[in-house]
């Protein structure tokens, strides 16, 4: 009597520490889950907010010299990537891509684009837009 | 004296039931009402973060906008890596306006190559056409699909 007694005590307590074995493991894989989105969640912010910085600290400033020809000067502390020319023209805006040409500038550099073989550039605005989106008029 | 020591046996017996039927209800309506809970609970804070993380992702900036007889043409701009724009919705002045399309579909139009897109690519300068508001000088407000909200004050010339 006294041995069953003994064996039931031990399933009893198998049991419910099976149980609880099982509960405590359904909530802490719940949790992993959790955190792990988490972490994705702060480590992705903490990227936008670094590219949020170095974009508003990127200054390039134009000159449009002759011959459809412009220099960009980087007077920011950080690399620049040039990713179009915007000509304002009076039939409306003209985009040239510079895919071809060399569009990084490193910081505190110059460079001379060439972005097109029309001789009047000056007579109308000149701008550049970067690969962080902004855009710099010529001033 | 015999007697006593069977009626605590069975009593011992009875209370260690008690118990254990106690403890096991409880972890099994833990395990069945809770956990339940706790799995919807933690997949609506993954749902919440997922689209937190695909908002801050979203990443567009406003470039130019060229005055038209009736209508506004805004030009934006995809810094991000993850396309952009795709059931956009536009306010003008914090009135709701359907951007015009190119064709049946498309809303967007790359400015540099004429590409129409459903969303603005990662790294493309692309046009918008708008319902030109009375004034020059309107705040134009862009409404994501992910809940990313976009303004920018847009000048006309």
């Amino acid at each position: 009597m006294k041995k069953s007694v003994v064996c039931k005590d031990e399933r009893g307590f198998a049991i419910v520490a099976a149980a609880m074995l099982v509960a405590i493991s359904i909530f802490f894989g719940l949790a992993a889950a959790v955190v792990v989105e988490h972490s994705r969640l702060v480590e992705g912010a903490a990227r936008v907010q670094q590219l949020q910085s170095v974009r508003s600290r990127e200054e390039l400033s134009l000159r449009v010299l002759s011959g459809g020809n412009v220099e960009v000067v980087n007077k920011g502390s950080l690399p620049s990537v040039i990713v179009d020319f915007l000509i304002n023209k009076p039939n409306g805006l003209v985009v040239i891509p510079v895919e071809n040409a060399v569009p990084y500038l490193g910081a505190f550099k110059r460079e001379t684009f060439t972005i097109t073989d029309e001789d009047n550039l000056r007579e109308f605005d000149v701008g550049v837009l970067t690969q962080l989106g902004n855009v710099f008029w010529r001033g | 004296m015999s007697l006593f020591k069977e009626q605590r046996g069975v009593a011992e017996i009875i209370g260690f039931l008690i118990v254990t039927t106690a403890l096991f209800g409880a972890v099994t309506y833990v395990l069945a009402a809770k956990g339940q809970q706790a799995g919807q609970q933690a997949q609506g804070l993954i749902d919440i973060m997922r689209e937190a993380e695909a908002r801050q992702g979203e990443l567009i900036s406003y470039a130019y906008a060229e005055n038209n007889q009736e209508n506004v043409k805004v030009y934006l701009f995809n810094y991000g890596t993850e396309n952009v724009g795709e059931n956009a919705r536009f306010f003008t002045q914090g009135r709701e306006n359907q951007a015009l399309k190119h064709d049946d579909n498309h809303i967007y139009k790359d400015a540099a190559t004429g590409a129409l897109y459903n969303s603005i690519p990662p790294n493309r300068l692309v046009e918008i056409i708008l319902p030109k508001p009375p004034e020059n000088e309107f705040y134009l407000t862009v409404l994501t699909k992910h809940r990313g909200v976009f303004s920018w004050r847009v000048v006309l010339r």
